[in-house]
């Protein structure tokens, strides 16, 4: 074994890993989030910041499209793991660093700058053009770069799984990688077309954050939040919501839009639309800015999609639907149950108010108490009481946020103090369930950091796996 | 003319030697931060390489019309900022070059910082990366004057802003001693130009890591690196500005410097890792409101003691 690569195996050994996961994945999250920590693997703060994108169920097909936009936002060597259950965990994670390094072996996977092969430049592009290189340009590079090489090699038109995104099980067609055992699929970087490009390049639409991923919601099911989302998206441009998994977010606008209708108005710069203006609170004239957040998003419940109009960062205007559903389903966790689930939005929380030692001693509070050993679960409970004083005495997070997102059960400290609480197995009673609704008005007039912090704060009350709705819509 | 390393060692070893002092310094910074935060204990020190070695790897990302070439520009920036804001620390007893105004060198490396990390966050052409990039832009505004005001505060009791005078000046009392306040808002306020701990707001986790949201490969790596340096080169100026630099007892001078370094490093670490991310506009608050007039009451309080002989007796 040559030298070279040996040391690349080392680097990628340690892999940066974006997890996302349907609802009612909690047990498989939890335990795969615990075996992460155990192997020292950090969490990613973006697809750009990951290395292995960890799906975990069987995504639902509104979700599967945002999670393809984010798979394509990540910088290569990529791999792509799909879950399904927890036995065979460590296995798959073995595997992707295994196929990590596979995918750093192949020059021409890490060497996108080939010859420009002119995408994006017409809406043709997004339609039938699977196999243009897109990872290489500068000027109109898109995504990360997955040189799929052509069709010719990977056997994936853009095209035609567009169509079938709704109904096909996960890119089985396109994949020339080695495939997982029993618990789901390794998905290799090589031979992945990205599909983000395809919105971008599609140089008509109004808005190409909301567009593109609009293509698999259109096809795949159509949402009832389409028609507000696409309004949003025509009033105000969105020229800056490209981010990172931010344009996955708004695949569950638009769903009836988009087909040859689309909206020209304003300047538009590279095929975005210029950012509107509009009063601000200080009643000067500001740019208004279209941006979503969700449903695929590090520390943000996933399904949870955000449309909001943003003046500098600060939000004015804020609608929060589910991508999958359009009511919620209220399932009260076990009472065995509560102390962890309050440490796991603990552990979110926190991870998100970039507290990460907190977070960490949080997630491992809760790993233990799941044990069935009980001098595990007794020393897990020490720990868990520990963390909870910690962050309770906290006078950096109470000054920090205190005063933000009011709610009916208080403010962000209020709820953080009473997951503490529970956390610590005393006696507290849980916290209500915020509707959406409320919690859009409270996000309201925040900015964008303090938004995060109110969002990780509540309990949403879907701990319910999505099926029967699904069908029902379907 | 002053005994600069420069001079002493010709100008490409001594650059080479300082480029290596900064990277190791934030080899040290990166290698106790992650022995903090994962618990590794002394293999922590090898992660900070191995991070390193997956970036060089990864491929570098791109997004949809940006401004590529000051975005990757200020990428380079941060690091090569980081590096010469130490030219005027003393390594080896030395500066690398020793001008009249050493103190306003460093500040202003540290003020061409917020172009640097403002281009990082604008390049991308994405509202996180900019949300980040204006966070820096309000910690910076904020950040400045206090430093400002603590450096001019070491500057006024050594009678000169020329390092090697204000380590010699502190030859019978640190500095640390009579401004306390100043040593702290100092390695506060280098904290908030390497947007890292507390004052990590411009790369939080709530806008999906900020200024770096869109980077990777060896882009992210600049970054990463440039942040760890500055951090570095910061506790390295406090130990010369405000624990005596080099001198201390049988070890040579060279070596305390580096101890006094590694321990405001770790104190550093270790307090910053106790809490959460501060929401900018409380730290931006809190710079204006408190640190602004302490620091000035610092300096009252050393002017006045210079002015009764109290630092030339």
């Amino acid at each position: 074994v040559d030298l070279t690569g040996r040391l690349r195996k080392w680097a990628l050994e340690r892999p940066r890993v974006l997890v996302t996961g349907a609802t009612g994945t909690d047990s498989l999250r939890w335990a795969a989030e615990s075996e992460l920590d155990r192997r020292g693997w950090v969490l990613a703060q973006s697809p750009c910041d990951a290395d292995v994108l960890l799906i975990l169920g069987s995504t639902i097909p509104q979700l599967s499209a945002a999670v393809d936009l984010v798979w394509g936002q990540i910088p290569q060597p990529r791999c792509r793991v799909e879950v399904i259950d927890e036995s065979d965990l460590a296995g798959q994670l073995d595997m992707a660093v295994r196929a990590l390094v596979l995918s750093a072996d192949r020059p021409e996977s890490v060497a996108p700058q080939t010859a420009h092969q002119g995408m994006g430049e017409s809406a043709d592009v997004s339609m039938g053009h699977g196999g243009h290189s897109a990872g290489g340009h500068e000027q109109l590079e898109t995504t990360s770069g997955a040189t799929d090489g052509g069709a010719d090699r990977s056997g994936h038109q853009a095209a035609g799984h567009l169509n079938h995104m709704g109904a096909e099980p996960e890119h089985e067609d396109m994949d020339p990688s080695p495939h997982g055992g029993t618990g789901g699929a390794v998905h290799e970087a090589p031979g992945h077309a990205s599909h983000e490009h395809m919105g971008r390049a599609a140089e008509g639409g109004s808005d190409h954050a909301t567009h593109e991923p609009m293509g698999h919601a259109h096809h795949g099911r159509g949402t009832p939040e389409g028609s507000d989302g696409a309004e949003l998206a025509a009033v105000d441009g969105s020229g800056h919501a490209e981010g990172s998994g931010h344009e996955a977010m708004s695949h569950a606008a638009h769903g009836g839009e988009h087909t040859g209708h689309h909206m020209h108005h304003g300047g538009k710069v590279a095929g975005l639309d210029m950012a509107g203006t509009g009063p601000d609170r200080d009643g000067l004239q500001l740019d208004l800015l279209g941006v979503s957040l969700g449903p695929v998003l590090p520390g943000w419940p996933t399904g949870l999609v955000l449309q909001a109009r943003l003046q500098g960062d600060v939000v004015t205007e804020a609608d929060l639907s589910w991508v999958d559903a359009s009511e919620r389903m209220v399932h009260p966790p076990a009472a065995a149950d509560s102390r962890r689930m309050a440490l796991d939005h603990l552990a979110i929380f926190l991870w998100v108010a970039g507290w990460p030692r907190a977070a960490r001693d949080a997630r491992r509070a809760r790993v233990g108490l799941g044990s069935t050993d009980p001098a595990e679960r007794a020393l897990a409970a020490g720990r868990a009481a520990k963390v909870a004083r910690r962050v309770r005495h906290s006078r950096s997070l109470a000054w920090t946020v205190r005063g933000t997102g009011q709610l009916a059960g208080g403010d962000v400290l209020d709820r953080i103090r009473r997951w503490c609480a529970l956390a610590a197995g005393e006696a507290a009673e849980t916290l209500p369930f915020t509707p959406l609704e409320e919690l859009a008005s409270a996000v309201t007039g925040a900015e964008l950091g303090t938004v995060r912090l109110i969002v990780a704060s509540v309990d949403l009350g879907r701990t319910a796996p999505r099926h029967d709705v699904e069908l029902a819509h379907a | 003319m002053p005994d600069t390393s420069a001079a002493a060692w010709g100008l490409v070893p001594a650059v080479l030697l300082v480029t290596g002092f900064g990277l190791v310094l934030g080899w040290l910074v990166a290698g106790v931060d992650h022995a903090l935060l994962a618990g590794e204990g002394l293999r922590s020190f090898v992660e900070p390489i191995r991070s390193g070695v997956r970036l060089l790897l990864e491929q570098r990302r791109s997004t949809l019309a940006p401004d590529s070439l000051l975005w990757r520009l200020g990428c380079a920036a941060v690091p090569v900022l980081g590096v010469l804001s130490l030219a005027v620390v003393p390594i080896g007893g030395r500066t690398l070059w020793s001008t009249s105004a050493d103190l306003v060198w460093f500040n202003a490396m540290e003020a061409m910082l917020w172009a640097a990390v403002w281009l990082v966050g604008w390049g991308p052409n994405a509202f996180h990366a900019l949300t980040g990039g204006y966070r820096f832009l309000a910690q910076g505004l904020a950040y400045e004057l206090p430093l400002m005001f603590s450096l001019i505060t070491v500057g006024v009791a050594a009678g000169s802003l020329r390092m090697t005078d204000i380590v010699a000046a502190q030859s019978d009392l640190w500095f640390v001693v009579t401004m306390p306040v100043a040593f702290v808002v100092f390695v506060g306020s280098g904290a908030a130009f390497a947007f890292w701990g507390p004052f990590a707001a411009p790369a939080g986790p709530d806008i999906a890591g900020g200024v770096g949201s869109e980077l990777s490969g060896v882009d992210r790596l600049l970054l990463d690196v440039g942040r760890a340096v500055f951090l570095g080169a910061t506790a390295a100026m406090a130990a010369a500005l405000f624990l005596g630099g080099g001198s201390g007892p049988v070890l040579p001078g060279p070596v305390w410097h580096v101890l006094k370094t590694v321990a405001v490093v770790v104190t550093l670490v270790a307090v910053g890792r106790r809490m959460p991310v501060l929401r900018p506009d409380r730290t931006v608050e809190v710079a204006w409101m408190v640190l602004v007039p302490a620091t000035l009451l610092q300096a009252l309080v050393v002017a006045i003691l210079l002015i009764s002989g109290f630092y030339t007796s």
